[in-house]
């Protein structure tokens, strides 16, 4: 049995490490509610713009847009969003699997990938397996913002358009509710996969009281379906952002929650071993006194 | 006689960052791709591509005028209802008296200077932007006397 001195010395180890592990938790809870109140009333944003571009492509006369189908590229890009910090539970290894899935399904499939990377600790990883980066995005932090999210969907969509890519997925942590989030890939380009994907979300899609003949349309249908397109590309890209930051908070508190309960458990523990290790070294002594007295 | 366009509908202005209107009103003015366009109630339905411009929300039961200036966006109007979706919305809208006279102050001297400035949204504004929200505060009643 461990003597009191070491005893106390490992309770106030796991009394600090509970002390940092509760700070942790407490600064990433506080972070987490900011970004779900961002989250929550962003959400009917969204779903609108979802509805307005699911009535446009459901319309009678189709409409055409080059962004609308894929290219005749060998070419895949990957947006693979992970932390910057780590103690966030499995947070980024699902990241890698998902990762690795893309990787091999692209070599099976006889096409190339292009990363773009943003979190330290998912660079770090790629870097270390010798996967070689296309971009990074080291600019912002967790949440790009409007002017750099622009910057980075009209980056990608001049790729599509060009002919450089011809899918464009972004690889991020789906919160779904605060005790379910899910690795998944949202494909952005082209855009008919991104209406498929987000209709499928949007909290009231159909029916509509009204189809899409039924409109005035202002200007062209084709205009229209440009700007709306674009701009479900740029708040598609954000909102994948803003989904994997929120993951990743909400994956740190319970972790850090988790590592806090485990260290009080643990103090619990040591204070019991404590109380008998001092109480066996005061029967030892009372017994070396009663023998001493004895003689 | 009552008019066909009279009486109020539901208006509705969402961004990215939240909803930050939803109330009946009776009237409408919205910064078309093509210009100013007014809407009313038993408007035909529509859809329409929104450009930088002024957003005023009218004859609201019950409270003032509202305005807000969009860099663009769509609005939907159907069945008594316009759904506005814009994106880097500016109001004075809940932003204390003083703060509103200081950035419409601060707006004011980049038109005249010509410069850029950075607003309490934290965000660089030019001199065209800055335009609209002289406009914007001269609407809302702001930095007026």
């Amino acid at each position: 049995m461990a003597g009191t001195k070491q005893i106390l010395q490992r309770f106030k180890a796991t009394e600090n490490i509970s002390k940092v592990t509760h700070t942790m938790e407490m600064v990433s809870a506080v972070k987490y509610r900011r970004l779900y109140n961002s989250w929550r009333e962003s959400i009917d944003f969204y779903d609108a713009l979802a509805q307005l571009a699911y009535m446009i492509v459901t319309a009678e006369k189709t409409v055409d847009h080059p962004l609308l189908y894929p290219n005749a590229s060998t070419n895949n890009a990957i947006i693979v969003t992970g932390s910057d910090r780590g103690l966030c539970g499995g947070y980024n290894n699902s990241v890698y699997r998902q990762i690795d899935v893309h990787t091999k399904m692209a070599k099976r499939f006889g096409r190339d990938v292009d990363i773009y990377a943003q979190g330290r600790k998912v660079i770090t990883h790629l870097n270390n397996q010798g996967v070689e980066l296309s971009g990074t995005f080291e600019d912002f932090d967790e949440i790009p913002s409007a002017k750099q999210t622009n910057e980075i969907a009209d980056a990608f969509i001049d790729q599509f358009l060009n002919g450089q890519i011809s899918r464009l997925g972004v690889v991020y942590t789906r919160f779904f509710s605060p005790a379910s989030q899910m690795v998944q890939t949202l494909t952005v380009l082209p855009v008919a996969d991104l209406i498929d994907d987000l209709t499928t979300r949007a909290t009231v899609i159909w029916p509509w009281e009204l189809n899409f003949e039924d409109f005035i349309l202002s200007p062209t249908p084709e205009k229209i379906f440009d700007t709306i397109a674009k701009m479900m590309v740029r708040t598609s890209i954000k909102g994948c952002f803003l989904e994997a930051a929120l993951s990743e908070h909400i994956g740190r508190v319970v972790a850090m929650r988790s590592a806090t309960d485990n260290a009080n458990e643990m103090m619990d523990d040591l204070t019991q071993e404590y109380n008998r290790a001092r109480q066996s070294q005061i029967t030892m002594e009372l017994l070396d006194i009663i023998g001493a007295t004895i003689k | 006689m009552v008019s066909i366009a009279q009486g109020t509908f539901r208006t509705v202005l969402l961004t990215p960052e939240g909803r930050l209107l939803d109330c009946r009103a009776s009237s409408v003015l919205l910064p078309s791709h093509d210009g100013m366009i007014g809407i009313l109630r038993n408007h035909a339905p529509m859809l329409c591509e929104l450009q930088k411009g002024i957003i005023q929300v009218k004859n609201i039961p019950d409270r003032k005028n509202a305005y807000y200036l969009i860099d663009g966006g769509f609005a939907r109007i159907s069945l008594n209802h316009l759904t506005i979706l814009a994106y880097e919305v500016i109001t004075f809208e809940g932003m204390d008296r003083e703060q509103a006279e200081r950035t419409a102050a601060l707006a004011k001297e980049s038109v005249a200077t010509k410069g850029s400035f950075v607003s309490n949204f934290d965000e660089e504004i030019d001199p065209d932007r800055a335009a609209f929200i002289v406009k914007l505060a001269h609407l809302s009643e702001i930095g007026n006397d």
